[in-house]
């Protein structure tokens, strides 16, 4: 069975006021693994922690999400540094409308080197990375028509 | 997993003995040989398996035959998809090794509320899903969120400070079997009934009732949550079809060899490598009459028995783990 029905969308808007860019949930998965350098950093300007996300970085890391596997871009992220990990954590935090406020307190703590994550959210914050890539591989399938 | 004990005896020896086995928690020690077993639990343990895995988490689909066993129940229509993934991360500064596997699927759902497509979470029978499309006749597709089905980790807090240290552990936690909010683990630990050196974690079927009160962490829940008094306390079926002809045990063929497996393979040579100077504690029995012993209370290892290293070396003065009269008032290594 092929999925042809157009896809419903409504407006999203990331970041805080003066700073907003509004987005179409259709589009959001597109948005997250972007590799317009210059749509990355817009986001980036809207993030909570603009200094410490690196553009090229989330470029090379979004280079990689777009055309690997899910698991083999897994294996791609942990071999990335730790600060690596982390603006890419945050960037998909930034761009990310799926659960924000637990995820964001998740990150506030990773980057806190004084506060310690519990297991649960070291976990949650696993499932939630590897579900965003997860979403976008899924509904890059069903745009290019392939079964679910 | 709930904190059920206030404090106990391994958490006082770890915060004494706190650098002299911080080669245990090496990252790339551990990191290493998880990396390897990750190839071998997916082949050996997790794809061949699907179909069990599948009645298991009773999610009830056929992943090889996706029409021969459609499921259909509260709303679900059509489950498929069904995949099963390991994962092995790593948060470096949170001093964390997880090895987990966990599984997702789509389905189909019949529901006269609207749902709109988009990365927003919704719950559907209790799941938590993504809708990826709606369709005609109040149908809409979701994607299922990951699920644990059971994971390892490896607290490794070699440059934390003696306090944070002592929450150390590594245990397995069973996520699949969750009974209410509690969730059954197993601690790896070393064995407190052995005196050979190195010392050896206990494998699984040497961790027997007499094993019940011991502990490597202050994280378990006293006769709640290891499995054995789990399954004793909350039964449940473990036993599932494979094939038309095989049937397969949760604990007995999947679980438990691979626990056994990363004692053997992982937990138990690292004593043994040259390059790291490592005294692994054994657990401690938790006696809630009892006072705990502190530092400055415990007996210092070396000097009181003369035990060696396997290279010879008179031991430094690592301190015992079960108190004793006092006979140093001196605290080291703090």
């Amino acid at each position: 069975m092929l999925y042809k029905i157009p896809f419903m969308s409504y407006p999203i808007k990331i970041g805080r006021k003066p700073n907003i860019i509004t987005i179409q949930s259709s589009e959001a998965h597109h948005e997250m693994f972007t590799t317009d350098i210059e749509r990355i950093k817009q986001f980036i300007a809207v993030s909570d922690y603009p200094d410490k996300i690196n553009p090229n970085v989330i470029l090379k890391i979004n280079e990689q999400a777009v055309r690997l596997s899910r698991q083999d871009f897994t294996d791609y992220v942990e071999d990335l540094d730790y600060d690596e990990q982390t603006m890419m954590y945050l960037y998909e935090y930034t761009v990310d409308v799926g659960s924000r406020r637990r995820i964001g307190r998740i990150l506030k703590k990773l980057i806190d080197p004084h506060q310690k994550c519990t297991e649960k959210e070291l976990l949650d914050l696993m499932h939630w990375e590897g579900g965003n890539h997860s979403y976008y591989l899924t509904m890059t399938a069903i745009e290019r028509g392939e079964l679910v | 997993m709930n904190n059920g004990l206030n404090t106990n005896q391994i958490h006082e020896n770890v915060y004494c003995n706190s650098d002299s086995y911080n080669g245990i928690y090496n990252k790339n020690l551990l990191m290493n040989k998880i990396n390897r077993m990750k190839y071998f639990v997916e082949t050996q343990y997790v794809y061949p398996n699907i179909q069990f895995y599948s009645k298991m988490l009773r999610i009830n689909i056929n992943s090889v035959n996706p029409i021969s066993q459609q499921y259909t129940v509260n709303g679900e229509i059509d489950r498929r998809g069904f995949k099963i993934v390991v994962n092995v991360q790593h948060f470096p500064r949170k001093n964390f090794i997880m090895f987990s596997v966990e599984c997702n699927y789509f389905f189909n759902y019949h529901s006269n509320n609207e749902y709109t497509p988009g990365p927003r979470h919704h719950y559907i029978n209790n799941n938590k899903c993504k809708c990826l499309l709606s369709l005609p006749n109040n149908i809409y597709t979701f994607e299922a969120e990951d699920v644990n089905v059971f994971h390892f980790t490896f607290h490794t807090p070699s440059n934390l400070t003696p306090r944070e240290k002592s929450k150390g552990a590594f245990h397995l936690i069973i996520d699949s079997l969750i009974h209410g909010s509690i969730i059954p683990y197993r601690p790896f630990i070393v064995d407190p009934r052995r005196s050979v050196v190195p010392k050896q974690f206990i494998t699984w079927d040497m961790f027997d009732g007499s094993m019940n009160s011991f502990f490597a962490t202050n994280a378990g829940v006293y006769g709640i949550n290891d499995i054995s008094s789990f399954l004793l306390r909350f039964p449940q079926q473990l036993s599932f079809p494979n094939t038309p002809t095989q049937n397969i045990h949760y604990i007995n063929d999947i679980i438990k060899p691979l626990y056994d497996k990363i004692v053997v393979d992982i937990l138990n040579p690292i004593p043994t490598i040259p390059t790291t100077i490592t005294r692994v504690p054994p657990a401690i029995e938790y006696v809630r009459t009892i006072r705990i012993v502190d530092c400055s209370n415990m007996l210092l290892y070396g000097l009181n028995n003369n035990h060696r290293d396997p290279s010879g070396n008179p031991q430094p003065g690592q301190r015992i783990l079960h108190g004793g009269r006092r006979k140093t008032k001196k605290r080291r290594n703090l």
